[in-house]
């Protein structure tokens, strides 16, 4: 018998994702968010939340998915990653769910290589798949992927 | 009841406090070998060490501790006197002590250990005395302070008070003193929570200026009030926040007699050194950084600077070397200066090193300037020593002491001759709290630190002061080229073309050594700014060094003025087209100060007026002052001069015309062609003052902002803003004129120009 994970899910498109709730510190609709100049694209730029300067990411960027038209009507959801909070947007917010963890599948084949490195597996639901997304690829990924950030 | 540990843990922290203590006084009592007050306060402190480790017994500490204190109750009685030998001596055992006390620290246990040597030193210098009476038998002799043969601590410092009488009674009242300063004693306090502290006060004064903001547009006197109260609580908070981050200077000074004594010592030299302003106060994490760059900068002083005794009395200076500290306030930045009058930099030595080294030609350096030279020695590896000796020649010394100063947004500088050198550090105050100048680019605001600024340059597109320079655009400023960097294009904000017919702005800034302009859309404003961290996805992109939250709650970022140069290739640019030696202006300082006349009002004092507005000085007695409608003018040549009571539009009205004398001083400015004389209530003095002037928030009537001089702020007067609140308009004036012309043959009474 496994114990249930609880996962916060939203969706991003017609996708649907969860990411452990116990990481997810709170949601807000999307802040005033300063962009950052030469900043890696999926990196939308920095909020200020109560005092705290805080890294906003465009999930829809990040994972790939055609991106949104304007960041209005968009969520933050904020999560903690070694006392460090950063902002992840998406598209809106669903249910806390409690799944057990025999439930879930290793990533499909057939998402591109990319994406499948930020999916740690999916769980099928009745109606739909749902991805767990792996949080510290996801975030701290960002660093990598960019080419740009230093010229020097 | 505390526990042992707790105990231990006390003992562990003063007797670590008295070896710092004791590191100065043993330095001083060589200066001053018969200063009793002083050699009694170090025999008071080996006495503490001897008596505390006996209680613990820690046997091996309490032997040398002894040791050292029959060595210093000699000397107290003037049996014996301090020599270099018998300091150096001291020294040793007193870094015995702390070797054995670190020990202790780590295990809770007395290390294991031989001081045999020093204990044999010791006790050959307390004999060196032939008339030794009042020291116990066992002590003076070496050899006989063996395990077995050493008395109860207990009844061996009874032993010792016998012997010296009054001490007994002495050491009470120190005990007592101890007892009294363990109730007032400081609370410790993690940094970390100070931090946090730190955090939360600057969050509460952005909160608090959304609140003024609301408060301003609200028509309810109980809400206004109150948001006042929190506004000056705010204000104070912060203010006394900061004030536990700080931490006066001698916190790093104290190692320094020491380390001169030894240094010198050890390269056969005589040096004293000076503090001056040890009390300066400036940020615990700045403390930290410098501690290094100072430690190298006096071993350059004392092994490279100071010369040989015999070379100093050739040269008709003084035997002993002098090494001057001195710290102090200076337009919120503080300046370390540390100055020997030694040889100075051996221009010809680092030349020649420098073309031996092969990094610059023969004919580039015949066209260098002293001062471009003396930069040689900023650079990695440099160093005209011929040999490495123990205290330093390695090469480096300068470009790690310019590395870590810049790193904190500080600067150094050198000035050298035969008469000596004097370095001096510009450090910030703090490093969580700086000014900042934002400017706009396409929409976003941007802060440039303070630090950087030099100075900001305003032109019409038509007036093109921009020129190419080897692919390089350039500004000529006062003839010289300024390399510019267009912010738009770095940021990659291409796209958003600006307008043609809009002015230009360059705001000039320096890093690492490089003078250059940013153009940018807008010059917004100074503000202090919080300094936080980007975060860690962030961290990277070199042209930032932070990221602050504004008034209006958002976040903007504060660009790293080097970074930016770095990115641009400007610098790569730069060493490329040899543009550096076309830029004199890239190594010497743009003068920042302005001139202004220093002057008081009755209820306040120290204004300054800018030296462009002030024509004339004048005196009139006040009895010559008429009434022109509502008013004040006096006949001043050919004209009449309206006069402007500045009290009347900065101090309180209470204060106005408060004049006790029957004269009037007056600052003639002739406005459009017309005198106008502000009324002042003393003149002082024309006086430079850096042309950082810093705002005031909120903004006070009449009043541009302040600056600081002499230690003292001075509130810069904004004279536009005085002659729009006076009402005096030129159509007034002239209409005046011709009404009062018939008063024209009077002249003034008194000229003070």
């Amino acid at each position: 018998m496994t114990l249930p994970i609880s996962y916060a899910t939203f969706y991003l498109a017609d996708f649907y994702f969860g990411i452990p709730s116990a990481s997810v510190v709170e949601l807000t609709n999307t802040l005033m968010i300063t962009p950052v100049p030469l900043a890696p694209s999926a990196i939308s730029g920095l909020i200020n939340l109560r005092g705290k300067i805080v890294t906003a990411i465009d999930l829809r960027k990040r994972l790939g998915i055609t991106s949104r038209p304007e960041l209005e009507g968009s969520v933050t959801v904020f999560v903690n990653r070694n006392e460090l909070l950063f902002g992840l947007i998406i598209d809106r917010v669903c249910d806390i769910l409690e799944l057990d963890s025999s439930d879930f599948q290793q990533p499909p084949h057939h998402v591109s290589e990319d994406i499948a490195e930020l999916i740690v597996g999916f769980h099928k639901l009745p109606d739909k798949l749902m991805f767990i997304l792996d949080l510290d690829k996801l975030i701290y990924g960002c660093i990598a992927s960019n080419a740009d950030i230093a010229k020097e | 009841m505390k526990n042992h540990a707790q105990i231990l843990e006390e003992f562990l922290l003063e007797t670590q406090e008295i070896f710092d203590q004791l590191d100065i006084d043993l330095v001083r009592m060589e200066q001053e070998p018969r200063n009793d007050k002083l050699l009694a306060s170090i025999f008071r402190a080996m006495h503490t060490i001897k008596g505390s480790s006996g209680f613990f017994a820690f046997r091996r500490l309490e032997k040398v501790a002894h040791a050292a204190e029959s060595l210093l109750t000699k000397l107290r009685e003037g049996a014996l006197h301090a020599t270099p030998d018998l300091t150096d001596t001291l020294l040793a055992t007193l870094d015995a002590l702390r070797l054995i006390v670190g020990g202790i620290a780590e295990q809770h246990l007395e290390p294991v250990g031989d001081d045999a040597t020093l204990l044999t030193q010791l006790a050959a210098l307390t004999e060196g005395s032939s008339f030794a009476k009042t020291l116990p038998n066992d002590v003076a002799r070496p050899g006989v302070l063996g395990d077995s043969a050493y008395p109860t601590p207990a009844g061996f410092s009874q032993a010792t008070f016998n012997d010296t009488g009054t001490r007994v009674d002495v050491d009470l009242e120190l005990l007592d003193a101890a007892k009294q300063a363990d109730l007032m004693a400081p609370v410790k306090i993690s940094v970390d929570l100070l931090d946090e502290l730190m955090d939360l006060v600057s969050e509460m004064v952005l909160a608090r200026n959304r609140l003024l903001s609301f408060a301003s547009s609200s028509a309810d006197a109980n809400f206004s009030s109150t948001v006042r109260t929190i506004d000056l609580i705010t204000l104070e908070l912060q203010e006394r926040m900061m004030k536990t981050r700080m931490q006066p200077i001698s916190t790093v000074w104290s190692k320094f007699p020491r380390l001169v004594r030894d240094l010198a010592r050890e390269c056969g030299k005589n040096v004293q050194l000076i503090e001056i302003g040890a009390h300066t106060e400036l940020d615990r994490a700045l403390l930290e950084a410098i501690r290094d760059p100072l430690i190298h900068i006096i071993r350059n002083s004392v092994d490279h600077g100071i010369e040989l005794p015999q070379q100093r009395v050739a040269a008709g200076k003084p035997e002993t070397g002098t090494i001057t500290l001195c710290s102090k306030h200076e337009n919120g930045m503080v300046i370390i200066e540390i100055g020997d009058d030694g040889g100075g930099v051996d221009l010809g030595l680092v030349a020649a090193t420098a073309l031996q080294k092969g990094l610059v030609s023969q004919e580039r350096i015949s066209r260098m300037t002293d001062r471009e030279i003396i930069n040689f020695i900023y650079l990695p590896g440099f160093s005209t020593k011929p040999f490495i000796t123990e205290v330093s020649g390695r090469g480096v010394g300068m470009d790690v002491v310019r590395t870590k100063v810049q790193q904190i947004g500080g600067a150094v500088e050198v000035v050298s001759s035969s008469k000596g050198t004097e370095l001096r550090l510009r450090i910030p105050l703090t490093l969580a709290i700086m000014p900042a100048l934002f400017v706009q680019c396409a929409t976003q605001r941007f802060a440039i630190p303070q630090n950087n600024l030099l100075e900001m340059i305003k032109f019409a597109p038509s007036d093109s002061g921009l020129e190419d320079f080897y692919g390089v655009p350039v500004y000529r400023l006062r003839n010289r080229l300024i390399p510019i960097v267009d912010l738009g294009h770095e940021l990659g904000f291409d796209s958003l073309k600006k307008e043609s017919d809009e002015n230009i702005h360059i705001v000039v800034v320096q890093a690492n050594g490089l003078v250059f302009g940013l153009m940018v859309d807008k010059v917004l404003f100074l503000q202090e700014v919080v300094v936080k961290s980007t975060g860690p996805l962030l961290k990277n992109i070199s042209i930032y060094s932070g990221a602050t939250i504004l008034g209006d709650g958002q976040v903007a970022m504060i660009f790293d003025v080097g970074g930016i140069a770095l990115r641009s290739g400007l610098v790569s640019k730069l060493t490329d087209q040899d543009l550096q030696s076309e830029l004199p202006g890239a190594v010497t300082r743009v003068a920042a100060t302005q001139s202004m006349l220093l002057f008081d009002l009755a209820h306040m004092p120290r204004l300054a007026i800018a030296l462009d507005y002030v024509d004339r000085l004048e005196i009139f007695p006040i009895h010559k002052v008429e009434q022109q409608g509502q008013h004040d003018v006096i006949i001043y040549g050919e004209n009449i001069m309206k006069l402007i009571w500045l009290s009347d539009y900065i101090e309180s009205p209470s204060a106005s015309k408060s004049c006790s004398s029957e004269n009037i001083n007056v600052i003639v400015h002739y406005h459009q062609g017309q005198p106008i004389g502000l009324v002042v209530q003393h003149i002082h003095d024309i006086i430079e003052i850096a042309a950082e002037i810093v705002l005031i928030m909120p903004s006070q009537a009449g009043i541009v902002g302040s600056a600081i001089y002499a230690d003292q702020v001075v509130s810069i007067l904004n004279v536009e803003e005085i002659l729009q609140l006076s009402k005096i308009n030129s159509y007034d004036l002239h209409k005046k004129n011709e009404d009062t012309i018939l008063h024209s043959h009077f002249t003034p009474e008194g000229v003070l120009t």
